[in-house]
């Protein structure tokens, strides 16, 4: 979808104010000139008139033509104290006499401007025909039309020619943004010299490229590592397939421990597998779909049976302490996930005949599960790193995928919350999940 | 042949152990780093197969500190690590061949009997002396053109002495060769299996030196009457 060219809005705009400035300037200065000329002509009356003041009556044997009075240019009378028309240009008596001053009048079907000035006794009066002014105005009008014309051609041709420039950078950017490679991060998109227009776009561009290129090698590195985790089950899963059916040097068969460590080989890369699309799903998911307000003893119980069957057959007691007729906001599947892996850890270190504890408590304004072992432990680095996906850690029991705590990070950080991994006083791992949400009791509602 | 199997997954640890078993390897099996190192530095060992990610520590660190043991046995690598700089790095660490996991079963046996003979100055994959042809691989041994039918446990004597030809075993030698930790050993098992040996090979293979160990010394073959 397209709202049109930047460059052609602009051009049209442009072009649209140049047009009225053009038309304004043209009016104005029509009007200016008119006035200009008029003005002039009306100073050269006056000056006719005050010249026949100055020179005096000596007008007798005058030789101007009558028929040609002043070239056509004007007409000039005088009258004496008396009344008496002393002097006329015309060949009649000319325009009626005026009153001092400027007028404007019709004599002989044309208009005439008039100028009647009384000194000395005197009347001198000069008149000109309008056609005449017209005439000098139409002379002039022409010419000044021509340099508007080019003065608006040379604007339009400035104006093309600023936008283009302009607009430039635009084009730059673009050549640049094709020319960037959305594998890697952009800084060199940011160091070049951008108007300051374009340079928050280009950081937004540039953040967007980073966290682009920061994705495409979590990616990369997941599918690297998903890689390498099913290596290892496909390797028991391929010495056992071979050494099915064959002999031993006792010359016996094992195809019962085979056909056992298939079956649990298969098991392991299943649980890869779903714990792949679990961590996918977590992943995908900005907010929590199935979040409530649990009751606590009651969501919980189908997973504390499958947690104390598989402690059992460890032999590992579960102890569990939840607080009475308990309510948590979570969502039940995504924080049942996150328990499920960390319980299941907690079982596969705990020596046999040990203890777990798991509980939930409020502590500092958060709901706090807690899954507390007594195994190997892990150290301050190794606890660092544990929320990785696939962090390969030396403490990684060959059943475990690498991927129970990422799961249990990202439910979380679902929960607007932290997975914390703290040492279990006397030895052990304790596994913390802080969310958001404080517990509340059922009774005191 | 005696070897030191390095591997933490139960599941692969087990499989290997009953494969190589089967293949004629008397296999000790640790999961930790630190055992592997005190296993290399007291028992004797033909080969050792080294998982890279160990529990304790990593495989290469395994390498980096059995560099110092006398009579280091030629060593495999087994791992999941795929990537060409991590073959690079174990083998300038002083492994001897490496095998990416998922990995075919013969080829690792076959690998490891290659590496034994090269450990031995070998090219041959067949053990010729005199008479005597034995196939490693396929435990079967000839005797000039006749089939001979082992036991298990008397073929791995047979191969025991036959590395090297003329050299003096003991008795407690010979017996760490064919037995893991914690096998159930008669103390006479050794020269119940020499007395069957011997017995299947004929007179004259292998030589009693009174009150040091047995060898095993070519015999001539015997040369065919010429026909009446």
């Amino acid at each position: 979808m397209t709202s049109g060219s930047m460059r052609s809005r602009l051009m049209r705009l442009q072009w649209l104010a140049l047009l009225l400035a053009g038309a304004v300037s043209g009016i104005l200065s029509f009007a200016l000139t008119w006035h200009t000329v008029n003005d002039l002509r009306d100073h050269t009356l006056e000056q006719v008139a005050q010249s026949v003041v100055r020179h005096g009556l000596e007008v007798e044997g005058d030789d101007t033509d009558p028929d040609m009075p002043d070239q056509g240019q004007f007409t000039s009378q005088i009258w004496t104290q008396d009344g008496k028309l002393y002097y006329t240009s015309t060949s009649d008596d000319g325009p009626p006499r005026q009153r001092p001053g400027w007028h404007r009048l019709s004599w002989q079907q044309q208009e005439w401007h008039v100028y009647t000035l009384e000194q000395d006794g005197l009347t001198i009066q000069v008149s000109q025909p309008s056609q005449s002014r017209n005439q000098a105005f139409w002379r002039v009008a022409p010419v000044l039309a021509l340099a508007l014309l080019v003065v608006t051609a040379g604007l339009y041709f400035l104006l093309h020619l600023a936008a283009s420039t302009s607009l430039k950078p635009l084009g730059q950017l673009r050549q640049a943004l094709d020319e960037a490679d959305p594998r890697a991060p952009q800084s060199s998109l940011a160091d070049r010299p951008w108007p300051s227009e374009l340079q928050p776009l280009v950081a937004t561009l540039t953040q967007l490229f980073d966290r682009l290129a920061e994705a495409r090698l979590a990616q990369q590195h997941l599918v690297t590592r998903a890689a390498h985790g099913f290596r290892t089950p496909l390797a028991a899963l391929k010495i056992h397939a071979q050494l099915l059916g064959r002999h031993t040097a006792a010359g016996s068969h094992q195809d019962g421990r085979h056909r056992e460590h298939l079956l649990l080989a298969t098991d392991r890369m299943t649980r890869l597998v779903d714990q792949l699309l679990q961590l996918a799903e977590f992943d995908a998911m900005g907010t929590l779909p199935a979040a409530q307000a649990l009751d606590v003893s009651t969501w919980l119980e189908p997973y504390l049976r499958l947690w104390q069957a598989l402690a059992k057959a460890h032999h590992i007691e579960l102890d569990v302490d939840l607080p009475p007729q308990a309510r948590l906001w979570a969502d039940g599947p995504a924080l049942g996930a996150a328990l499920d892996n960390v319980v299941h850890n907690a079982i596969r270190h705990s020596p046999s005949g040990g203890r777990i504890a798991l509980s939930l408590v409020a502590e500092d304004g958060q709901g706090v599960w807690r899954v507390q072992d007594h195994g190997p432990g892990m150290g301050e680095a190794d606890r660092a790193r544990a929320g990785e996906v696939f962090a390969s850690l030396p403490r990684t029991h060959p059943e475990g995928s690498g991927l129970g705590l990422a799961i249990a990070r990202r439910v979380a950080v679902l929960h607007a919350g932290t997975l914390q991994l703290l040492p279990t006083p006397g030895g052990g791992l304790t596994v913390e999940l802080h969310l958001a949400q404080v517990p509340t009791s059922a009774a005191s509602r | 042949m005696k070897l030191l199997l390095v591997e933490d997954d139960e599941q692969i640890g087990e499989g290997l152990k009953l494969g190589l078993s089967s293949s004629g390897f008397q296999v000790d099996w640790v999961r930790m780093g630190a055992h592997a190192l005190t296993a290399q530095a007291t028992g004797r060992y033909d080969l050792v197969v080294l998982d890279l990610g160990l529990p304790d520590m990593d495989g290469t660190d395994v390498l980096l500190r059995g560099r110092g043991i006398a009579q280091r046995a030629p060593t495999l690598v087994l791992s999941a690590r795929h990537l060409t700089a991590d073959r690079i790095r174990s083998l300038n660490l002083g492994a001897d061949d490496f095998l990416v996991k998922p990995f075919d079963f013969d080829e690792l046996v076959a690998r490891l009997h290659a590496l034994h003979r090269r450990g031995l100055g070998r090219r041959d994959p067949v053990l010729r002396i005199g008479g005597l042809s034995i196939d490693p691989l396929r435990r079967e041994v000839v005797r000039d053109t006749e089939p001979l039918a082992l036991s298990p446990r008397e073929f791995d004597l047979l191969l025991a002495l036959a590395e090297q030809p003329g050299a003096v075993r003991s008795a407690t030698w010979l017996e760490s060769r064919l037995y893991t930790w914690g096998a159930e050993v008669a103390s006479n098992a050794v020269q119940v299996h020499l007395h069957h040996l011997r017995k299947k090979l004929g007179e004259g293979w292998i030589h009693n030196v009174r009150g040091i160990g047995y060898k095993l010394q070519a015999v001539p073959t015997p040369v065919a009457p010429p026909p009446a």
